[in-house]
């Protein structure tokens, strides 16, 4: 029986044709360091005096960030992080979630203009509004083509028309937003902790290129959502931490980056949610933590309920923030792509291609949230530093010394402006609000993307 | 050399079930010329693909200077179209043109014998030119990578084979181990890649009737330094093809092949000392071929 067993499991492995192998199987063995006894507060980053270097994209692949931003040796080993939890969701705006955040909790965050405004098929013009659920029942195209037609050579009006031609609707809901009635936990991270209102998607596409970028400094071939995945042998976040004596974990209950390395439960380093929570409870996080919500259900990915990815979110912050850990860990909360949702925001020209030699096709997507929460990042703070994922790589490489994968990580801040490790400071944090509910009582048809 | 002779009869003894005493021992000749479409579908890492061609192909395998020379060739040239699956649908219109070209010349050292030692060269070249509609072929890094489908794919080799030549007048049977140099162009995101392969052949040719090739191979490609992250990467490949060819008593011809290739590479990381043996998804293809001759042979044989 079990032979048969096993000869059915061959057969259908070999219907994924496409199916390659990564070679991480060493990280099955590997321990987490301990955390290094004496960090506490009292480091001071230094001052930026290299932005401009890394505006003309001076740096390479291999820098590391003493040189990309002046982080000597000791201070970066005081960095009192060791545990960095980066949690993606899919396919929401900035101006999406948070476009009523200025006037909610954080008047530092830029506000939409009133005169914001997507024209529809007929003209008409279409002004943001509150949203009216949060199951929105449609899923608007969010490939390259589409996203540029949004952004539409930096005017951000081609949400609406992109949206209709896509979707069986008039497109109008793609300038709907949420505020902290909808999704009171959102709205109280971005409030408390630190949130960027410049983080764009790193390039303007959907998910498997966007999330290549977090994981590899570039697209690596891959452009739009598909059935191309990077080559295995592309160096990676994950091969540079093995490299340098540092564990990594990938958290989900659902098929890890939402596809965009064909990775399986089962792969090396590919764990279930209950085991990110029980790391969390008896303090065995990992050096780094992937964490991916089920698709469709708690990623946020329309045309699922926000307030359900919100509960998702919460569990995953009440772990955190009960752990043994939580002095050492960081959450960086954020978002693959706007998800063809609108935005106010035209993403700047002049991101870093990652290999200066063979500049591919580029751009940045719209803007996305990006929250810190952590005992270290600053209290009810916006930061408005240009930014896309791969700056989430370069904190990974500045807090454990390790080189830049590509030109365009090489060249990206480290999150930093979001952080304040001095001593004296209030590192009180209130007591966090339940998730929201009653936006809508259950799930749509699932879209294909 | 009485060893290696009686090895040489060992090997033909399947190859001469059937031959008769008259055939012309010194003549072989398995030639088709003529319009041929074909169906291709194969699974790679730029994709599934479905593709078809039409155009001319001249391909055979004929002896000359009193069988002292056996020479096979394959040429086509023709346009080619269809449609790569590396994105969500409707997937990724691809059109453009084929062409193909390969010769092996060898040397039979028992000319005047049935069976043979063999020593044979080649040289052999593919280029595929395919773009989408609506892209120049520079602007192809807007989409989804398609490098061993789709852009400007060029590969070529150098052969050199040795083994066993068994012949007849209807009959050819030629069995190799080869080596060759393999080179393969950059794509719009992948870098060129040369290997260094060894393999072994088996080709079996019934004259104006049959064609049996199996051929399978493993190769390695240089070190490839990158010293930004003091890393090197070494490729290597494996893979296997076969062929069916028949032909009918029109001349028409109907080809049936496949092929499996994987490529795996070698990351170590000097400062670390650590290494990752990775594997890309193989290569898979499958292709279905029929040839209309150039002259209809209405007589029948």
């Amino acid at each position: 029986m079990n032979l048969r067993l096993a000869l059915l499991l061959c057969a259908l492995a070999a219907c994924d044709p496409q199916k390659a192998d990564w070679g991480l199987s060493a990280i099955r063995t590997m321990k987490t360091p301990a955390d290094p006894p004496n960090l506490g507060c009292g480091v001071t980053l230094p001052l930026d005096s290299t932005a401009d270097a890394r505006a003309s994209c001076s740096f390479g692949r291999g820098a590391h960030t003493d040189t990309t931003l002046g982080i000597d040796a000791a201070t970066r080993a005081a960095i009192p992080i060791r545990h960095i939890v980066i949690v993606m969701k899919e396919n929401r705006s900035f101006d999406h979630l948070f476009g009523a955040l200025h006037d909610r909790g954080q008047p530092g965050v830029e506000a939409v203009p009133s005169s914001y405004a997507n024209p529809d098929e007929n003209g008409n013009l279409v002004y943001p509004t509150l949203a009216t659920t949060t199951c929105i029942p449609y899923d608007p195209g969010h490939q390259s083509v589409s996203v540029n037609t949004c952004i539409d050579e930096s005017r951000m009006d081609g949400f609406v028309r992109n949206a209709a031609k896509t979707t069986p609707s008039d497109g109008s809901y793609v300038m709907s937003q949420y505020d902290d009635t909808q999704l009171p936990f959102y709205y109280w991270l971005a409030t408390t902790f630190a949130i960027d209102d410049r983080h764009f998607a790193p390039l303007a596409s959907g998910t498997y290129a966007n999330r290549a970028f977090y994981m590899l400094g570039s697209n690596a071939g891959v452009v739009d959502t598909g059935l191309v995945y990077p080559s295995p042998s592309t160096p990676s976040i994950f091969h540079l931490l093995l490299n340098a004596g540092f564990t990594w974990g990938v958290y989900t209950d659902d098929d890890p980056f939402d596809g965009a390395f064909d990775w399986k439960k089962g792969d090396a380093g590919v764990y279930s949610m209950q085991a990110l929570y029980d790391a969390f409870d008896h303090g065995t996080l990992p050096n780094v933590v992937f964490v991916d919500g089920e698709e469709y259900l708690e990623d946020d990915h329309p045309v699922a309920d926000l307030q359900r990815g919100e509960a998702w979110t919460k569990t995953i912050y009440d772990h955190a923030i009960a752990s043994p850990q939580w002095q050492t860990t960081a959450i960086l909360f954020t978002y693959d792509e706007a998800g063809g949702f609108a935005d106010h925001v035209p993403p700047p020209a002049g991101e870093c291609p990652p290999d200066p030699s063979n500049p591919p096709f580029a751009g940045l997507g719209p803007r996305v949230p990006m929250i810190v929460v952590s005992p270290w990042a600053r209290r009810n703070y916006a930061s408005h530093v240009v930014e896309d994922h791969t700056a989430i790589i370069r904190f990974v490489e500045a807090v454990f010394d390790l080189p830049a994968l590509s030109g365009r990580d090489a060249n990206m801040t480290a999150l930093f402006d979001l952080f304040d490790f001095s001593c004296g400071r209030d590192l009180f944090i209130p007591t966090a609000p339940a998730a929201g509910t009653g936006g809508c009582l259950h799930k749509a048809d699932q879209p294909t993307y | 050399m009485p060893a290696l002779r009686h090895l040489a009869l060992l090997l033909g003894l399947c190859a001469t079930a059937g031959a008769r005493a008259d055939e012309p021992l010194l003549r072989y000749r398995n030639v088709q010329a003529g319009a041929v479409a074909d169906f291709q579908l194969s699974s790679t890492s730029g994709g599934l693909a479905v593709l078809g061609e039409g155009g001319a192909q001249f391909v055979g395998i004929e002896t000359f200077r009193q069988g002292r020379l056996l020479v096979q060739w394959d040429a086509l040239l023709a346009v080619r179209g269809g449609v790569l699956g590396n994105t969500a649908p409707p997937f990724t219109t691809l059109i453009g043109g084929h062409t193909m070209a390969s010769v092996e010349a060898g040397y039979r050292f028992m000319h005047a014998s049935h069976s043979s030692l063999y020593l044979g060269a080649r040289l052999s070249g593919d280029l595929s030119i395919m773009a989408h509609p609506g892209l120049s072929l520079s602007q192809l890094d807007r989409l989804n990578a398609m490098d061993s489908v789709g852009g400007v794919v060029a590969h070529g080799d150098v052969r050199v084979a040795l083994g066993y030549s068994w012949l007849s007048g209807r009959k050819s049977l030629l069995l190799t181990g080869f080596v060759q140099e393999a080179g393969y162009i950059p794509g719009v995101f992948t870098p060129g890649l040369g290997y260094t392969e060894a393999g072994v052949s088996a080709r079996f040719d019934l004259a104006q009737r049959l064609t049996l090739h199996v051929e399978g191979f493993a190769g390695r490609g240089a070190k490839r330094t990158e010293p930004s992250l003091d890393t090197d990467l070494q490729s290597s490949t494996a893979g296997i093809q076969a062929l069916v060819r028949g032909v009918f008593d029109s001349g028409v011809w109907l080809a049936l092949s496949g092929s499996y290739q994987r490529e795996l590479d070698h990351r170590a990381y000097h400062t670390s000392h650590t290494v990752y043996d990775t594997a890309n998804a193989p290569n898979m293809g499958f292709q279905l071929l029929v040839g209309l001759p150039f002259q209809w042979n209405h007589k029948h044989r």
